[in-house]
C-alpha cells in the first residue's frame, strides 16, 4: 500500500474495528461498550484515512475493513460443524385462487411504475434539484454532476418505495406527487442555468 | 439499544428484494462476472499481445516522432479528428497511438512496431460496459441495472433483520440449502460498502445518456457536450485551415517542469494539422481518486490551463473520480486484487439470490425445476463463455468473432442445462438444487 504513516494508522484501526465487531457479535449478549469502540475505531479509520489522503484514503481505509471482515469470514467457514437439516415434507400450495393472468398484469403494472415510470420521475426529481442547486448559488458544474449523481441514487429508492406499497392507489399517489412537485418548479423556473 | 423493522414491513422489503432479483438476476450476474474480469484490463492487453515494445518511460521528443510517424501511415485517408498516445504506465508499459480507425504499438523512440492487437480485452470492456449492444440502450440497461444493485442493497438490508446481527456467522459445510442463505448474508452484507459504491459509480456511468440527455433536453438545446462542459471543459472552436502538426515535446517538458509531481499518461491531438488544432495532456496525481487532470496547450505548447478535476469545484472532483473508484485502478495491484475478490464476492450474492427464491418455492411445494436448470447454466454458462472466447483468442487470434462465440456458448450452456433437466424427468418431488451440495 502505497502512503505514509497515517494511511497505516487507518488501516491498522479498520482492522482494530473489525476484530473488535467479532469479538462483540460473538458474545451471547452484545456489549455496548465492544460495539461503541468498534464503530469509533472504524469511524477514526475513515478520519484518519481522510485526513491523509482525501477520498483516496478513505477508499483504501474501507477496502482494507472489508478485506479484514472477508478474511475473518473466511475462517468462520471452518468454525461451523458439518450437518444436513433434516428433509421437511414440502407444502402443497393451493393455487386454486390464483389467477395467472391477474398476477401477470399486475406485475406488469408494478414494473412499468417502478422500472421506466420512477426513472422519468427521477430524472425530474434531479433536474429540479439542479435549478435549485444553481438558484441557491451553486456552481453550474456541481448542479450539472447533482443531475449524474441523483438520478441513479433517487430511482431505487423511489423502486424501492414504490414496491413497498401494496395498495395501488398508494403507489399511483406517490408517483404523482414527486412528479407534479418537481414538474412544477422545471417548468415554472425553467431549465436555463 | 436495539433496532428493528416491523415483521410487516420486513415481509414486504423482502417481497420487495425477491421481486427486483428475480427481474434482474441474468444480466445482473453476467455484469457483475465480467466486472471482476474486467478489472485485470490492461493485464489481459499485455497478455494479448506479449510482444508489443515495453517500456518503463518514453522522451517528449519520441512522443513527437511517433505522432508523426502515425500521422506519416494515414497520409492516403483523411486526417483523423482525434490522436490518443497512452503512455507507458505501471500497469500498461507501453507506448500506444491511437487514431480515429487504428492504433499503434512504437518504441522508444517513437518508430511504429506493431498494430495493437486487444480485440478480446476490448470485447471484454464491450460485454460489462454495453452487453455488446449499441452504446445508447447497452449503457442505459448496465447503467439501470446498477441502480438496482442499490434498490437490492437497501431492501436486503431491510428484508434481513438478523443481517448484521449474524455478520460472522457461516455455516458454509452444512449440506442443505441454509449454507446458501448464509453466503447470501454473509457476502452481500460485507461487501455492501464496495456494492453500492461501484453500483453508483456504474449507474451513473451507463445512466449518462437518461440523466445527461435530459439536462441538455432541458437546459441546453439537446446539446450533451454543452451539458457537460462546466464539468469536464469545453471543446475548442475548430479552424481546419492546414497547418503544421503541433509540437508535444514544449508541452510534456512544461509539465515535467512545473508539475512534477503529475505524471501524464495520456497526450490528446485535437483536429490535427489544422489551424484550430491543441494538445491536452491528461495527467496522474498520485493518491488521489479522480482519473486526473487536463492540461491544455496550444499548438506550440503554450500553457492554457486546467479543467479543474483535481481542484475544481467538489462536482468536478466527484465526477472525475467515478471511473476509478468504479474500475478500481487507484492504487495498483492490491486494489485490483481486492476489486477482484469482492467482485467475486458480489457475482455469488447475485448467483445465490436466485437460488435461495427457487429453493424457497420448492420447500413451499410449487418447485420450478425447469427454471433451476435455466439458472445452473447461466451460473455456469457465463465463466464457461468467457473461456471460450479466451481460448478463440489464442487459438484464431485477433479476428475471432467473439461476441457471437460468447452468446452462442451461453445459450448453448443454458439449452444443454434445461435438456438435461427434461431428460432426468420433472418430478417435483426431487432433491432441490443447491450449490452448496
Amino acid at each position: 500500500m502505497a502512503g505514509g504513516g497515517l494511511m497505516w494508522l487507518a488501516a491498522a484501526l479498520a482492522v482494530a474495528g473489525i476484530l473488535l465487531l467479532r469479538a462483540s457479535w460473538a458474545r451471547p449478549v452484545r456489549s455496548t461498550p465492544l460495539n461503541l469502540c468498534a464503530w469509533l475505531a472504524l469511524l477514526a479509520a475513515a478520519i484518519v484515512g481522510g485526513i491523509e489522503a482525501g477520498a483516496w484514503g478513505m477508499a483504501v481505509t474501507a477496502l482494507v475493513a472489508t478485506g479484514a471482515a472477508m478474511l475473518l469470514l473466511a475462517k468462520a467457514v471452518f468454525e461451523q460443524p458439518r450437518w444436513k437439516r433434516p428433509a421437511k415434507q414440502s407444502r402443497e400450495v393451493d393455487g386454486s385462487g390464483n389467477d395467472p393472468k391477474a398476477g401477470l398484469s399486475r406485475g406488469i403494472v408494478t414494473f412499468l411504475l417502478a422500472g421506466p415510470i420512477a426513472l422519468a420521475v427521477s430524472t425530474l426529481f434531479a433536474l429540479a434539484a439542479r435549478i435549485a442547486l444553481i438558484a441557491t448559488g451553486a456552481s453550474e458544474a456541481d448542479g450539472n454532476v447533482a443531475v449524474l449523481g441523483l438520478v441513479p441514487l433517487v430511482w431505487p429508492i423511489l423502486a424501492f418505495a414504490l414496491l413497498m406499497f401494496e395498495r395501488r392507489t398508494t403507489q399511483f399517489l406517490v408517483t404523482g406527487a414527486v412528479a407534479i412537485a418537481t414538474l412544477l418548479s422545471v417548468v415554472l423556473v425553467g431549465g436555463q442555468a | 439499544m436495539s433496532f428493528a423493522f416491523a415483521k410487516d414491513t420486513v415481509r414486504k422489503g423482502l417481497d420487495a428484494h425477491s421481486a427486483i432479483g428475480l427481474v434482474c438476476c441474468a444480466l445482473l450476474y453476467l455484469i457483475c462476472a465480467t466486472g471482476t474480469a474486467v478489472v485485470l484490463y490492461e493485464e489481459w492487453q499485455r497478455f494479448e499481445q506479449p510482444d508489443a515494445p515495453e517500456m518503463t518511460s518514453i522522451a517528449p521528443a519520441a512522443v513527437q516522432q511517433g505522432i508523426e510517424n502515425v500521422l506519416a501511415a494515414e497520409s492516403d485517408r483523411d486526417t483523423t479528428t482525434h490522436l490518443y498516445v497512452h503512455m507507458p504506465t505501471e500497469a500498461l508499459p507501453r507506448t500506444t497511438i491511437t487514431t480515429d480507425t487504428q492504433a499503434f504499438h512504437v518504441d522508444a523512440d517513437g518508430a511504429i512496431v506493431v498494430p495493437e492487437e486487444n480485440a478480446w480485452a476490448e470485447f471484454l470492456l464491450a460485454l460489462h460496459y454495453r452487453l455488446n449492444l449499441p452504446a445508447v440502450y447497452g449503457m442505459t440497461l448496465v447503467g439501470a441495472f446498477g441502480a438496482m444493485i442499490v434498490a437490492l442493497s437497501i431492501s436486503g438490508i431491510v428484508a434481513h433483520p438478523r443481517i448484521f446481527r449474524d455478520a460472522f456467522r457461516l455455516r458454509a459445510r452444512r449440506r442443505d440449502d441454509v449454507a446458501t442463505v448464509d453466503w447470501h448474508n454473509r457476502l452481500a452484507v460485507w461487501s455492501l460498502p464496495f456494492a453500492l459504491a461501484i453500483a453508483l459509480t456504474g449507474a451513473m456511468i451507463g445512466l449518462f445518456y437518461v440523466s445527461g440527455g435530459s439536462m441538455a433536453a432541458s437546459a441546453y438545446g439537446g446539446d450533451s457536450e454543452a451539458a457537460i462542459a462546466p464539468i469536464f471543459g469545453a471543446e475548442a472552436e475548430a479552424d481546419l485551415t492546414p497547418a503544421p502538426v503541433a509540437d508535444a515535446v514544449p508541452a510534456l517538458t512544461y509539465m515535467a517542469r512545473e508539475y512534477p509531481d503529475v505524471t501524464p499518461y495520456y497526450v490528446i491531438l485535437h483536429d490535427p494539422r489544422t489551424a484550430g488544432q491543441h494538445v491536452q495532456i491528461v495527467g496522474e496525481h498520485e493518491r488521489r481518486l479522480i482519473f486526473g487532470e487536463y492540461y491544455a496547450f496550444g499548438p506550440q505548447g503554450e500553457f492554457h490551463g486546467t479543467a479543474g478535476m483535481a481542484d475544481g469545484t467538489v462536482g468536478q472532483q466527484l465526477a472525475a473520480s467515478i471511473y476509478n473508484l468504479h474500475f478500481g485502478n487507484y492504487g495498483g495491484l492490491p486494489v485490483k486484487i481486492a476489486y477482484i475478490v469482492f467482485g467475486l464476492a458480489l457475482t455469488v450474492v447475485i448467483a445465490t439470490g436466485t437460488f435461495i427464491w427457487l429453493n424457497k418455492r420448492a420447500r413451499q411445494g410449487r418447485p420450478a425445476p425447469r427454471l433451476a436448470a435455466a439458472w445452473w447454466g447461466m451460473v455456469y454458462g457465463v465463466p464457461v463463455a468467457l473461456v471460450a472466447t479466451f481460448i478463440a483468442r489464442l487459438a484464431i487470434g485477433n479476428t475471432a468473432p467473439f461476441v457471437a462465440l460468447f452468446w452462442g456458448v451461453l445459450a448453448l450452456t443454458v439449452g444443454v442445462a434445461l435438456l438435461r433437466k427434461r431428460k432426468c424427468g420433472t418430478s417435483t418431488a426431487g432433491p432441490v438444487l443447491v450449490p452448496a451440495e
